[in-house]
């Protein structure tokens, strides 16, 4: 049976060998993926691992590039198909966030130079938290290769270069087969970006620029909580769940203590009477367990667990977060919450919080007026004029990339790949929430369409599956560009043994809607709407992040802002 | 239907946005301003030309002169303030009390006449004029506070007010002994920001900024000779009324007999800085600033005032009487008497005016 390897290589990571049996399973998955074909993974039961630890590959990253080619060169000969793991989701680097652009650098120049001794046909798969830039200099380096698909790059945020099958499921393999339910909480969570006045009463002094909405992350959160409630550590005889605002964390924690058997109440803060039910349990020489949406300064849970321990005199209040603002440890970490009294609070996921102060220049509450957001404020599917803006600062602006051929570029364009980074959940469901809002039969059988091979379109394809889990299938870009030039006809593009074409014609035809990054012309989703006319599937409607041709006639169309990009100052 | 409705709310927050966030981010104030055109001219006409004429001043003044920027900003009017300002053909603004004083005697109006509409506290005494051709509708105002960027702030208000065809900056400035006397009229051939100056380690250099007068201002300014049209009669009339009211208050120089006040009426550059001039060194100022030869008058308001009138396409015009010399003690006795004198010029002015006379506004 042919044969796949992985790279013997380790990134920062402690231990030098796989031995997780869902890992090898996934790459199994991730191999018959790409060659499409059954494979079965070399075995090198003695083999040592090349391993560069994180302090190593900052102080001297040139050992990254020593030790990658040594890897290198002991792939199995009859390997049709090599996987180097340096991806955060499998665990193979502990790195938080991606890697170091310097660190990459010298990845690249290791591959670049032992993959010109491999045999020709061997195929090398990079899986990595998240796709270099194109202009970056380390994908440059590749860039031949990465052309070819003898190189492929894969990210945890599920995207590819792979350009021969763009709809490749390396998503779905990573979120079934490994199925880890901190990292679907960390890419489910929405963030919402907006001006959330801190404190109970009405004197503002700071603003939280991010809420955290894990509303659609109701079964990570499931999972995680009856982990956590299961640890001997833990193990609380009754749990108080309190949030000064947040409901996202209520359903789930019930759920998992009525599996549990475990009395849980709320908390309010308030008046004494109202602070717990009446019919709430003797605690006295128990252990209680405070559980909380979000620790931010740690102030609320502090007061309320020595205002439990006051009032159910337990033996130990101890505090958990399903995300803090603060902490070492980006996933499953513990801080302080209580300097003076050495109170700590244990989390799922750290997140980051911005603070602005009232007296602080950028406080666009006051400079600007800017109305305050509200955590519970209902959903249009739309950028407010504020809002968006704000994020284009906030992600900045880029060349236009991935210009079709038929219009020229539109210069600097809002950073949308950067802004899906960080926002991708919150303008994935805004999308949905629009799109539901023009197409009444809506549902979780819609097919979503876009074209592939895109950067943004990529990011808000993955953010789409990801947080609404809407069915997302990718046309090749150059199919849908040689369609809106006209150079072959609709009907030709579709293939039977293609992947995307397979998605669109089951036995009964999916309805679908169009998406992209932004619309301007409007021809690559006509060519995407010919396309998919030629088979006579029902087109829904259509949707964008932003529609730079507002004034342009489009039927059953969302998008989440618009405007005519071309500039109308003197002298254009 | 487009895909994005505009509203009103988004072309002030666009605005907002502009004014905050796009300073050192060319691109960006770019896209801001593309986005901010585009959604102002589906507004209806009022808002949409509010917006603009602020985006104007953004353009113009989007890195530098803050102060300026954000007085000419204001004085475009609130785009989200209802319609109904009021309309004037001529509006008079003075700074201080004597200014004030020397307006309403000229223009006849009662020193103890309450204001006919006021506004953030300030009041506008409103009087029609009879020309030989036509009516005319004058306002008169006083800002109270000197200084260019308080001039511009209060040109903010007054346009929110009222719809002007012509703004005049009336009253009192120094001038050169040499050139002047006291009680001389000034009337500005140009205006020009003499505080303006470049640091350097070899020491400053200065680098005046000039405002020029539209052009039927200047041609106006040509074809006005006031004693040949009884200014002398007119202005010691007023001065002789205003003696004998006994209004309190009204300061006069003691040795001046109003029968044998006589000014005399000059066109120069009036010199303005944030600098009142009290070292005596006025003719070196001026020197300084390139003004060796042209009478001037040295004053702290004009161009803001210029600046802020041009934002908003208003015509402008500063006359000045001469109330001091710049010394280091400034009698004030001729504050009243100075501006009385610019304002009974600018009545003479705006009688002959075939600017104001044609009902044109341009």
């Amino acid at each position: 049976m042919p044969e796949f390897d992985v790279v013997p290589f380790r990134l920062g990571a402690p231990t030098p060998q796989p031995k997780n049996p869902k890992l090898s399973k996934f790459y199994g998955q991730v191999a018959e993926m790409i060659l499409g074909k059954a494979v079965v993974q070399a075995e090198f039961p003695q083999r040592v691992f090349e391993v560069v630890k994180s302090k190593e590959a900052d102080k001297n990253p040139v050992r990254i590039y020593e030790r990658l080619c040594q890897a290198l060169a002991k792939i199995s000969p009859a390997a049709e198909l090599a996987i180097l793991d340096l991806s955060q989701w499998t665990g193979a680097i502990p790195m938080i966030g991606s890697i170091p652009g310097k660190a990459f650098m010298h990845i690249a120049h290791a591959i670049g130079a032992s993959i010109t001794d491999w045999p020709e046909a061997r195929i090398l798969a990079v899986l990595l938290p998240k796709l270099p830039e194109p202009e970056d200099q380390a994908y440059r380096q590749l860039s031949t290769y990465i052309r070819q698909d003898r190189v492929i790059l894969f990210s945890d945020d599920m995207e590819t270069t792979y350009s021969r099958e763009p709809n490749i499921p390396y998503g779905s393999t990573l979120l079934h087969v490994l199925d880890n339910p901190l990292e679907m909480l960390k890419r489910k969570l929405i963030i919402r970006r907006g001006w959330y006045a801190r404190g109970l009463d009405d004197v503002t002094s700071s603003y939280a620029r991010h809420f955290f909405d894990g509303s659609n992350c109701g079964r990570e959160l499931e999972r995680l909580l009856a982990t956590t409630l299961r640890d001997p550590q833990l193990h609380p005889d009754l749990v108080v769940y309190h949030s000064a605002g947040s409901t996202w964390l209520k359903g789930p924690l019930s759920t998992v203590c009525r599996d549990h058997d475990l009395k849980c109440y709320e908390y309010e803060e308030g008046s004494q009477e109202t602070e717990l039910p009446g019919q709430v349990e003797s605690a006295e020489g128990k252990r209680v367990l405070l559980v909380v949406p979000v620790v931010d300064t740690g102030a609320t849970a502090c007061r309320v667990a020595e205002r439990l321990e006051e009032l159910l005199q337990p033996a130990e209040v101890q505090v958990l977060a399903a995300l803090s603002t603060v902490g070492r440890k980006e996933r499953m970490g513990k801080r302080t919450i209580c300097q003076g009294a050495g109170r700590s609070a244990e989390y799922f996921l750290r997140v980051r919080q911005e603070d602005v102060h009232s007296e602080d220049d950028a406080c666009d509450p006051v400079r600007i007026g800017t109305s305050i957001s509200r955590i519970d404020q209902g959903d249009d599917g739309r950028l407010s004029t504020y809002e968006f803006w704000d994020l284009v600062k906030t992600a900045g602006l880029k060349d236009e990339d991935d210009v079709p051929h038929w219009r020229p570029a539109l210069g600097k364009v809002p950073n949308l790949p950067r802004m899906l980074d960080t926002y991708g959940c919150w303008l994935a469901t805004k999308i949905w929430a629009g799109v539901a809002r023009i197409v009444r039969q809506l549902s979780q059988d819609t097919v979503f369409v876009c074209p592939g091979g895109e950067q943004g379109a990529g990011k808000l394809a993955h953010h789409l599956e990801v947080a609404t889990e809407a069915q997302v299938v990718r046309i090749p870009r150059d199919l849908v560009d040689a369609v809106a030039e006209q150079a072959i006809a609709p009907s030709a593009t579709w293939n039977a043994a293609s992947a995307w074409c397979q998605r669109l014609l089951p036995a009964t035809s999916p309805s679908v809607v169009l998406f992209d990054e932004f619309v301007r012309s409007g021809k690559t989703m006509k060519a995407m709407r010919d396309i998919l006319e030629a088979r006579d599937i029902p087109i829904l409607g259509s949707c964008c992040l932003v529609d730079f041709s507002p004034d342009e006639p489009k039927p059953n169309f969302h998008c989440l802002y618009a405007w005519n990009r071309r500039s109308h100052l003197p002298g254009d | 239907m487009a895909s994005r409705v505009p509203t009103n709310d988004d072309g002030v927050i666009l605005l907002e946005l502009l004014r905050h966030f796009g300073r050192g981010d060319p691109d960006l104030t770019e896209l801001i301003f593309s986005d901010l055109f585009w959604s102002a001219i589906r507004l209806e006409d009022t808002q949409r030309n509010r917006i603009l004429a602020r985006a104007a001043v953004l353009m113009q003044y989007g890195r530098n002169d803050r102060e300026i920027r954000d007085g000419a900003y204001a004085a475009v009017g609130d785009p989200m303030r209802p319609e109904g300002k009021r309309k004037a053909d001529l509006l008079v603004v003075t700074v201080k009390a004597p200014e004030l004083d020397g307006a309403r005697a000229a223009f006849g109006i009662a020193q103890d006449a309450p204001p006919d509409h006021s506004a953030r506290g300030a009041g506008f005494w409103h009087v029609r004029r009879e020309t030989p051709t036509r009516s005319l509708d004058i306002v008169v105002t006083m800002n109270g506070l000197s200084t260019n960027a308080d001039m511009a702030a209060f040109l903010s208000t007054v346009f929110a007010e009222y719809d002007v065809r012509l703004c005049v900056l009336l009253g009192m400035a120094a001038g050169r002994e040499d050139q002047v006397v006291l009680g001389d009229v000034v009337i500005a051939d140009r205006v020009k920001d003499f505080g303006r100056k470049v640091l350097r380690p070899e020491g400053d250099e200065l680098e005046p900024r000039v405002f020029h007068p539209d052009r039927a201002i200047v041609r106006t300014n040509s074809n006005i000779q006031p004693q040949r049209m009884g200014w002398h009669e007119l202005v010691q009339t007023r001065l002789r009324e205003a003696m004998e009211a006994d209004i309190p208050g009204l300061r006069f120089p003691a040795a001046l007999d109003p029968a044998e006040f006589e000014p005399a009426f000059h066109r120069g550059t009036v010199l303005a800085s944030d600098q009142l001039v009290e070292d005596g060194r006025l003719s070196d100022h001026a020197a300084q600033a390139g003004e060796r030869r042209k009478p001037i008058a040295a004053e702290m308001e004009a161009a803001g005032f210029a600046t802020v009138c041009e934002e908003n396409s208003v015509l402008w015009l500063v006359i000045r009487g001469i109330a001091d010399f710049g010394q280091p003690v400034r009698s004030k006795e001729w504050q009243f008497v100075a501006s009385l004198s610019a304002a009974t010029a600018l009545v003479l002015w705006i009688d002959r005016s075939t600017y104001l006379a044609d009902g044109k506004s341009t």
